[in-house]
């Protein structure tokens, strides 16, 4: 130690109690270490020259060994300033056994056999099989999600031990759900918060399987345990105080099943409450300031009370806290979060974190005032409010899945409670059109399956009467229709006459033409019956109907109107269509 | 025939009854079967669309059919 330090620690004799444990050194001293070779361990840098001298200077070793020995809890090096101790330089354990191990495999220090012992003799202290063997009868008590339990030290750290592939089959395999007598993902939890919160990994020199397999679970990516002793204090309990209007509620939940999941009825009740409620104008107006009643009256929970569907303005704290009512209500673990100075009802802005098994929720339906979920719901547009806090890909995916389940099940809802609430009901041709858009089954009918029908029913002997024709165009109206009624199926009602008892009589009867291919372009091929409604249906030829209507024994009813003509039968004088 | 397709339709709406889509098809068929003659009001191609939602086979369609829309007095 040279003159100036010692003078130091004349001047700051407090100083002296620090050598148990930290060599101090001059400046120089130290800029030197920092000058020499560096190894990085994730952020720390570990100088080649202060690990040298834990190797062949006696003073640095001695300290070191008592460190590893936990007869201290810090070895470092440092200078003095003003009385204080500063440009400190220490490392954990296993940082210097590993900065040993690479140094020397880098021909950086060079051993002799005092030094090779001194390596082993630090190894051995901080070695797995030595800490195993102190803690094999410890045992680790934790509170797990309420629950007080004890798991054996040693049972823990060789769950780490295992191959890569047994590891990761007994953490990702769903079907097994205990390891020894411990729920699998207790064991799991229990195993990473013993490492973790006893920072063994700087104390005790693990292998590298050992090391990757703790990673494996810390990057929660193998087995979800994040939601693991999450939301078990709600942070808030005003909810407690406040008084719901029933009919609100009544309201929101409506049409949310028993047997929906935890998850389905957290997300459920958010987007309901989306699309119930609405930002307070007055209050964005105002910018949340101010001593008016718009303002001052967010800030009594009691207000809640007033609330209502029509009566629907609200802002964060309110909507959170309706929120956790109904979640408390439903056996749904949350907890508030304040964002701001003062953790109070009414002052800065709050959202929620809700526990649905391995899922963590994190709801905020005014991330935005103006783009927010208060409105994006309404307008069933995507949300952004409500989101997976977990870090496990396959949980974010299933989170998605249900999130969009759940929307568009509460979207086709209000769909159908609004047709059910329509003021006049949809007439018949509105529902055959409504039904029409809806059915996959609508396929086109054959023209020859259409006149098989028109067909069977024209000669079907349970046709009479008048009545009995309107049936008929009734049933050709269905049948065809468009350009079929005019190239597949024509019906005209003509008149007969007939002389009975030498008296002329007349009466109506109609005459069918049907033609697979076209009435009036394929003459040749049609199909003429004339259906009486007094008498059976008669099939008849073109020829025989030409020659009736030639001696007047049949006539139009309407003789001017092209429509009603009969296809293929010409009046007197008429040119008969040459066949293409 | 038609009460049969009514029978047939509120066993599918009960059957339906959690899938949405497919009982909004039904209650749209319940709907038309509601209206009398409603055979004879829309064209056959509906008609055995409506049919083959109420799974009638397609190889029974026409016999169906005809007897749904058979002429009343």
């Amino acid at each position: 130690m040279n003159a100036a330090i010692e003078s130091e620690l004349e001047r700051y004799p407090y100083l002296k109690s620090f050598q148990d444990h930290v060599i101090i050194t001059d400046a120089d001293d130290i800029k030197n270490i920092k000058a020499s070779n560096a190894l990085k361990f994730g952020k720390t840098t570990i100088y080649s020259e202060y690990i040298r001298r834990i190797l062949f200077n006696d003073d640095y070793y001695y300290l070191a060994k008592r460190y590893f020995k936990n007869q201290i809890k810090q070895f470092k090096v440092a200078t003095v300033s003003r009385g204080d101790l500063v440009d400190n330089i220490f490392y954990s354990k296993t940082q210097i056994i590993r900065a040993i191990n690479e140094f020397v495999k880098n021909a950086e220090i060079e051993l002799t056999s005092k030094q090779q012992n001194r390596i082993n003799e630090l190894k051995e202290i901080v070695s797995e099989e030595k800490f195993l063997e102190a803690n094999n009868d410890s045992i680790y008590v934790l509170e797990i999600d309420g629950e007080k339990c004890k798991f054996k030290v040693s049972e823990l750290l060789n769950f780490f031990n295992l191959d890569r592939q047994t590891f990761r089959t007994l953490c990702a395999n769903k079907n097994i759900a205990f390891i020894g007598e411990h729920k699998k993902e207790q064991f799991l939890y229990a195993a990473y918060k013993y490492v973790k919160d006893s920072d063994i990994l700087d104390e005790v020199l693990f292998s590298e399987n050992f090391i990757d397999r703790f990673n494996d679970i810390k990057n929660l990516q193998l087995i979800d345990l994040q939601a693991i002793n999450q939301c078990l204090d709600p942070e808030d309990e005003t909810y407690k105080k406040i008084k719901l209007n029933s009919e609100l509620k009544e309201h929101i939940l409506n049409g949310l099943s028993k047997n929906a999941t935890d998850l389905e009825k957290a997300i459920y009740v958010y987007i309901k409450m989306c699309k119930t409620f609405t930002y307070d104008e007055a209050y964005y107006a105002l910018e949340q300031k101010g001593v008016v009643d718009a303002i001052q009256k967010h800030k009594d929970y009691n207000y809640i009370a007033k609330i209502n569907k029509k009566n629907n303005s609200l802002v964060c704290y309110e909507f959170n806290t309706i929120y956790a009512k109904i979640l408390s209500d439903l056996g749904i673990p949350f907890r508030i979060d304040f964002k701001g100075t003062f953790h109070e009802y009414g002052t800065g802005h709050q959202n929620i974190t809700i526990r649905c098994g391995k899922f963590l929720v994190d709801a905020d339906s005014i991330v935005s005032i103006l783009h927010g979920d208060l409105y994006c719901a309404k307008v069933n547009e995507p949300l952004t409010g409500i989101t997976c806090a977990n870090k496990n890909s396959e949980t974010q995916r299933e989170f998605e899945r249900t999130l969009q389940r759940v929307y568009k099940k509460i979207i086709r809802e209000e769909q159908r409670n609004s047709q059910a609430t329509d003021s006049e009901p949809a007439s018949f041709e509105e529902v055959l059109k409504e039904y029409q858009s809806t059915t996959q089954n609508y396929q086109e009918v054959s023209i020859d399956e259409k006149i098989d029908i028109m067909l069977k029913k024209v000669t079907d002997s349970k046709l009479k009467g008048i009545d009995a024709l309107s049936y008929l165009l009734r049933l050709r109206k269905v049948l065809f229709h468009g350009d079929e009624r005019i190239d597949n199926c024509s019906i005209s009602i003509v008149r007969r006459y007939t002389t009975e008892a030498e008296q002329l009589n007349g009466y109506p009867i109609a005459i069918v033409a049907v033609n697979n291919s076209s009435l009036s372009k394929e003459e040749e091929q049609n199909n003429y019956l004339i259906f009486n409604s007094t008498k059976t249906v008669q099939a008849i030829s073109q020829e025989e109907l030409q020659e009736l209507f030639d001696n007047r024994e049949i006539m139009y009813i309407y003789d001017e109107d092209k429509e009603h003509r009969v296809p293929g039968i010409y009046k007197l004088g008429e040119v008969r269509k040459k066949k293409n | 025939m038609i009460e049969i397709l009514k029978a047939m339709n509120e066993d599918l709406i009960k059957k339906n009854k959690n899938k949405p889509d497919a009982l909004k098809i039904q209650q749209q068929i319940k709907a038309i079967l509601s209206e009398d003659d409603c055979f004879l009001n829309m064209p056959i191609e509906l008609a055995y669309s409506i049919l083959r939602d109420l799974n009638v086979s397609e190889n029974k369609l026409k016999d169906t059919y005809l007897q749904l829309i058979e002429y009343k007095k």
